[in-house]
């Protein structure tokens, strides 16, 4: 009887025990941003495997590793070589760390204490797939794929289709934006990019310099006809559902990137010109030169195009929102939508638009045009 | 870490996630632990940028929890505002309005009336707020978004055409400014506009008159010496006129003229305006 209890102890001991040291075999967070509200995206990845933290850099490389045999905890500090970091939250499917060597992408007050804002968000790939680089580049290499996809700036009122061509070192991308089924702007950019796997996820890397970071790519199901990519802005994680096509012409697009992708400062900042981004001869000048030929329309209200200024003072990403008096929804027609983006993709007389904060990075400004529209003509011009 | 800090990561955690997605995770708190986390989300949400998302979703979490805070709602509307996304932001200022006049306060009309004016040109708009808000305080004189609302009105008059309606709301921002102690010529805005007014009715005198007025405070205000170079043209008087836009082109290229950071204001000046008129008196 004795010997039977003093089994049992021993067993839930051992069970117990067992239990305080059991670790997650495998988990894999893929860094999305880094900066609360700049959302500045963060190329790297946590691997827990076993017992041991893994960091991969921005191409998928394995660059450091520390035994650590617990669940991430809050306030635990991940003692890697070249990349220590400490965590600061962790929920279900997130991340929250700060760098600790970083100063420059991460920096502390002047006393040494962290921002609350300034830390990289991972986010934990949950899905399972099985997937190799070597198949999916022979998938991919020469083909092109068409999905319905977003703009990166407001946008209520155009619809945009993201076209992608892998050759076989470069991914060139064709936004082709819509306005009640007419393409009314086209832009596109080629970019470097490198394929690699992690446990059976394969990614695409655009990032060719880490001083203007890219998100990283997921590719979450491959096969002849069809391609589905995840990624995220911000903390949303994005899915583009591509299919095959064989319609792929860069010739009538605007040849458009962003100088740092990360994230846009605002027209009103004050940029390292000592000015806003604001067209340097003003609402007057638009107003006569866009108003000249626009086609009439009907009704009042107002069409507010939005855009991004880059830092070699062209404009690209744009997005369209219209209301009306009441500032309700409202739409006018697209001769004079599509004459408002032709004209404003001409615009070149703009300052600089580099931020000349420490403590905002960006390299090119969101901006917009709003047109008052009184009896279908233009009217005035805000801000 | 201090607990602070982890305080803040938890409220920020609960913050962060859209309020589509989630009852009221707050049900249980009492009305004092409600305002005070209001207040707590509305610091963390002004830490954040502000046409950022973060201070979106944490401003919408302050609303959550004290729905009539008028400052948390018209401050949310900025954010919007200020990135152009102006149906969402107009939404919101809308109902911070509403609430807050049924309060029978007039803040929120003062701040619209400026932004209905500035931000969207909606003269007619400004007009109405800055009626309502004088016969809401029983005065003839109030600030709106630290301008005089006359002053306001006085512009939006003056761009619909309505120029001697608009001189004399200008007169009656004078008069009162001047009972409350300030001298009537320091108003320079006032002065410039009501040069305007007569300027556009073609009475020289009176539009100069005003400019001189302004230039009086400000020898080489570049806006003002544009206009009089215009009226001199308007009056034949070429060699006056080519002196004071020499000047204007002098100040303009050092920067000097009538800057807001976020809103052109109207008859602000560029050089090329500046140009166009040299050369037009060089052809003639």
């Amino acid at each position: 009887m004795r010997l039977r209890a003093l089994f049992c102890i021993t067993s839930i001991f051992l069970i117990v025990s067992c239990q305080k040291k059991q670790v997650q075999d495998y988990d894999l967070y893929m860094g999305a941003y880094r900066i609360l509200d700049q959302t500045i995206p963060y190329p790297y990845f946590i691997e827990k495997k076993n017992n041991t933290i893994n960091w991969y850099n921005h191409l998928g490389d394995k660059v450091d590793s520390v035994e650590y045999d617990k669940n991430f905890q809050m306030n635990d500090t991940i003692h890697l070589s070249k990349f220590p970091f400490k965590v600061l939250y962790k929920e279900d499917q997130k991340l929250n760390i700060y760098p600790i060597n970083d100063s420059v992408q991460f920096p502390s007050t002047e006393t040494g204490q962290i921002y609350w804002k300034n830390r990289a968000t991972f986010v934990k790939i949950i899905e399972e797939t099985h997937l190799n680089k070597e198949n999916v580049q022979n998938l991919i290499q020469g083909n092109s794929y068409q999905s319905p996809s977003i703009s990166y700036n407001p946008n209520d009122d155009l619809d945009v289709i993201k076209t992608i061509n892998f050759s076989s070192d470069s991914l060139t991308t064709i936004m082709t934006y819509f306005y009640e089924g007419e393409t009314v702007w086209q832009e596109t950019q080629t970019q470097k990019y490198q394929l690699f796997d992690i446990n059976g996820h394969v990614f695409i890397s655009t990032t060719e310099d880490i001083s203007n970071p890219q998100h990283f790519l997921r590719l979450n199901q491959i096969d002849k006809n069809i391609l589905t990519i995840k990624y995220y802005i911000n903390e949303n994680e994005q899915t583009e559902n591509y299919e095959k096509t064989e319609k792929f012409n860069v010739n009538n697009a605007i040849k458009y990137s962003n100088c740092f992708d990360g994230h846009q400062g605002e027209y009103y900042y004050q940029s390292i010109a000592n000015t806003d981004v604001t067209y340097k001869k003003g609402n007057e000048y638009l107003i006569k030169m866009i108003a000249a030929n626009a086609p009439i329309d009907q009704g009042d209200g107002y069409i507010i195009i939005h855009f991004n200024v880059n830092c070699h003072g062209k404009v690209g990403v744009p997005g369209l929102q219209q209301m009306d008096k009441k500032y309700k929804p409202k739409k006018f027609s697209a001769p004079l939508i599509k004459h408002l983006l032709a004209q404003i993709s001409n615009l070149d007389d703009w300052p600089k638009t580099e931020t000349s904060y420490d403590f905002i990075t960006y390299k090119d400004v969101h901006a917009f045009l709003m047109f008052k529209i009184e009896n279908g003509k233009i009217t005035d011009l805000c801000p | 870490m201090s607990i602070k800090h982890i305080y803040l990561f938890l409220l920020i955690s609960i913050g962060c996630q859209k309020l589509e997605n989630r009852i009221d995770p707050f049900a249980k708190l009492t009305e004092v632990e409600r305002d005070s986390a209001a207040i707590q989300y509305n610091e963390m949400s002004d830490y954040m940028l502000q046409p950022s998302d973060k201070h979106r979703i944490l401003k919408d979490t302050a609303l959550m929890l004290a729905p009539n805070n008028i400052e948390f709602r018209q401050v949310l509307s900025y954010s919007y505002k200020k990135r152009g996304e102006n149906i969402r932001a107009m939404e919101i200022l809308n109902e911070a309005v509403s609430r807050d006049v049924a309060k029978g306060s007039v803040d929120g009309l003062q701040y619209r009336a400026w932004s209905l004016l500035y931000y969207y040109r909606d003269y007619e708009g400004s007009i109405s707020d800055i009626d309502q808000l004088l016969a809401m305080s029983k005065q003839k004189y109030s600030i709106c978004w630290g301008e005089p609302c006359g002053l306001l009105k006085g512009q939006a008059l003056y761009k619909l055409g309505k120029y001697q309606e608009a001189i004399a709301t200008f007169d009656t921002v004078l008069t009162e400014e001047v009972k409350r102690g300030f001298k009537a010529e320091d108003n320079y805005l006032v002065h410039f506009y009501k040069g305007m007014c007569y300027h556009k009715m073609g009475n020289y005198d009176l539009a100069l008159k005003n400019y001189n007025l302004v230039l009086h405070k400000d020898e080489n205000f570049t806006e003002v010496l544009y206009q009089n170079g215009l009226v001199h043209l308007a009056m034949n008087e070429k060699t006056v006129a080519k002196r004071y836009f020499e000047k204007a082109l002098y100040w303009v290229k050092k920067g000097k003229k009538m800057g807001e950071p976020y809103f052109e204001r109207f008859d602000e000046v560029f050089e090329w305006q500046i140009i166009e008129a040299l050369d037009k008196i060089k052809k003639e």
